[in-house]
């Protein structure tokens, strides 16, 4: 399958998106200016606990909204890619609807992960990038853009362990068609991203870093920008984002075995 | 109609909703493992702040804290309720018509549809508070005097009943609106901001704290987290209770006007 034909599909499927988002311009308009002030709540929530307290496991209030900013970026852009499409991914199967996906002439997992995009995020992007840029200006140190590279790095490939971990939460809907909340769950673990590892503790510091990875996906792109990032960063976030991608689709594949029609 | 049948019929709905809820368990224990993931993510970090020297924060010690966000997590499984969505699809999809027509009405079908729920995810609940005691036991004092336990119990129960007609009312808008997904989703905004479930209300500015006195929101986690970590005279106890009735009565009468005229505008088609 190329990767041309993959894009053109998916700008397809985006600009089809944008027409029906669109089609109630009022309601639209109100949803963004909604997801954007969902989105600052964050600064909010920053600002009250650290006018109590000083540091978290070591890291200040500006080193913190970087790491929200980083958190709401990752998630913005995986909405915006991935989450309308996954959204019904438990009706589709439990309907039957599954079956339109399976005779196209696309990728089944690529299909089913963007059938759909959420634009209404776009807002919530501009929020993650304004408080990154609002952490590292106050932050009293120079910023090197030499950092710049090594964070898109380490953000891509978490992004990618991210949307891995989507699809392997949500495969589990073909054996549990009517648990539709699967897809909130990788909401859930992925906001433990919010918090740097080091304020997990030694030992669950180490299982979220080693065996399962959350901390590849917000903190080493974090650390990335701040200059606190170590080398074996870079070949660890590697092998983590193309092992749980490997994982995933072969699981998805596994899974798809087991998928029955559910009819007309 | 004599009483008996009366309550034979709500006996008879709420044991269709029991079974309708455990024919779902793996929908509520999803939604359990989710209302729990919140507060423990807060129980690591406010463990951590504390670690790292504060003897008391905002007027809580350690073990306040921890228990302020085990409290968090017993009122999201079994003091919460989200009928506005429900009400949002069953209105949406016409399924409305259904339930207009039964001897029981919407309210009270709904009503018993959640309790229905909140013993499951409370049962659900409890292995991880469990779990949550034998981890941080070294960490956990309770100082509930029995005035406060009962105190506790009847906060919980109307800051159930509160959160259901709250959420009630934003459902019945589908009445009037065709997608009210704006309005629930800025209530829950207002609810997260201003009801103590993300952070103990003393840590926001003074402005955001008289404005939240006047709100609802505070009476769902504030008032009752106040009563479990043992932050609240006894005046104040029946204060807290006091306006949780109030805020129940004004609710209750605002979603009789909103659903009555809601209901004549109300119109399903096929079959």
């Amino acid at each position: 399958m190329k990767i041309t034909h993959l894009l053109r599909v998916y700008l397809t499927t985006v600009k089809l998106c944008f027409i029906q988002e669109a089609q109630y311009r009022f309601n639209f308009l109100v949803g963004l200016l909604l997801d954007f002030t969902h989105a600052s709540l964050s600064l909010i929530f920053l600002q009250a606990l650290f006018s109590k307290i000083t540091a978290i496991a070591g890291w200040s209030f500006y080193e913190m909204v970087a790491l929200f900013g980083v958190y709401q970026l990752a998630e913005a852009i995986s909405s915006i890619l991935f989450y309308e499409g996954l959204k019904d991914f438990a009706f589709s199967i439990r309907r039957g609807r599954l079956d339109l996906v399976l005779v196209k002439p696309v990728n089944t997992q690529f299909f089913v992960s963007t059938q759909k995009a959420h634009l209404r995020d776009f807002p919530t992007v501009v929020v993650g990038l304004a408080l990154i840029i609002y952490g590292l200006s106050n932050l009293g140190t120079s910023f090197s853009f030499l950092r710049l590279p090594l964070f898109l790095y380490l953000f891509f490939l978490g992004f990618l362990s991210y949307y891995a971990l989507r699809i392997f939460i949500i495969t589990f809907n073909f054996w549990l068609p009517k648990v539709h909340n699967l897809r909130h769950l990788v909401h859930g673990v992925a906001g433990g991203t919010r918090f740097p590892i080091e304020a997990y503790g030694r030992k669950t510091g180490a299982f979220l870093t080693f065996v399962l990875p959350l901390a590849v996906i917000v903190s080493f792109p974090t650390k990335a920008l701040l200059g606190k990032a170590s080398f074996w960063h870079l070949p660890f976030a590697l092998m983590v984002a193309l092992f749980s991608l490997y994982l995933s689709n072969r699981f998805f594949r596994f899974a798809l075995r087991y998928y029955t029609s559910a009819g007309g | 109609m004599c009483y008996s049948s009366t309550v034979k019929k709500y006996l008879t709905v709420f044991s269709l909703s029991l079974q309708d809820a455990f024919s779902e368990r793996g929908e509520a224990f999803i939604w359990v493992i989710l209302d729990f993931l919140g507060p423990l993510m807060m129980l690591f970090v406010f463990l951590a702040i504390y670690q790292g020297g504060e003897q008391e924060i905002a007027g809580f010690n350690l073990s306040q804290m921890l228990t302020y966000y085990l409290g968090v997590m017993i009122i999201n499984a079994v003091a919460t309720a989200h009928s506005d969505w429900d009400l949002f699809r069953l209105i949406a999809q016409g399924e409305l018509s259904n339930f207009l027509i039964k001897p029981l009405g919407v309210f009270s079908t709904q009503l018993l549809g959640n309790v229905s729920w909140k013993i499951l995810k409370g049962a659900f609940l409890c292995p991880f508070l469990i779990i949550i005691f034998f981890f941080f036991r070294r960490f956990l004092t309770f100082s509930l005097t029995p005035p406060l336990v009962l105190g506790l119990v009847v906060s919980l129960a109307l800051a159930y009943f509160l959160y259901f007609l709250n959420s009630f009312i934003l459902g019945s808008l589908t009445l009037f609106f065709e997608d009210p997904s704006n309005f629930i989703n800025l209530n829950e905004m207002l609810r997260t901001l201003f009801s103590g479930a993300w952070l103990p209300l003393v840590f926001f500015p003074p402005f955001i704290q008289r404005l939240a006195a006047f709100l609802p929101y505070r009476l769902l986690y504030d008032f009752p987290l106040k009563v479990m970590t043992g932050k609240i005279s006894f005046t104040d106890l029946l204060w807290g209770l006091a306006w949780q009735v109030f805020w129940i009565v004004a609710l209750f009468l605002l979603y009789r006007v909103i659903w009555q005229r809601g209901v004549r505008r109300y119109s399903a088609y096929g079959g």
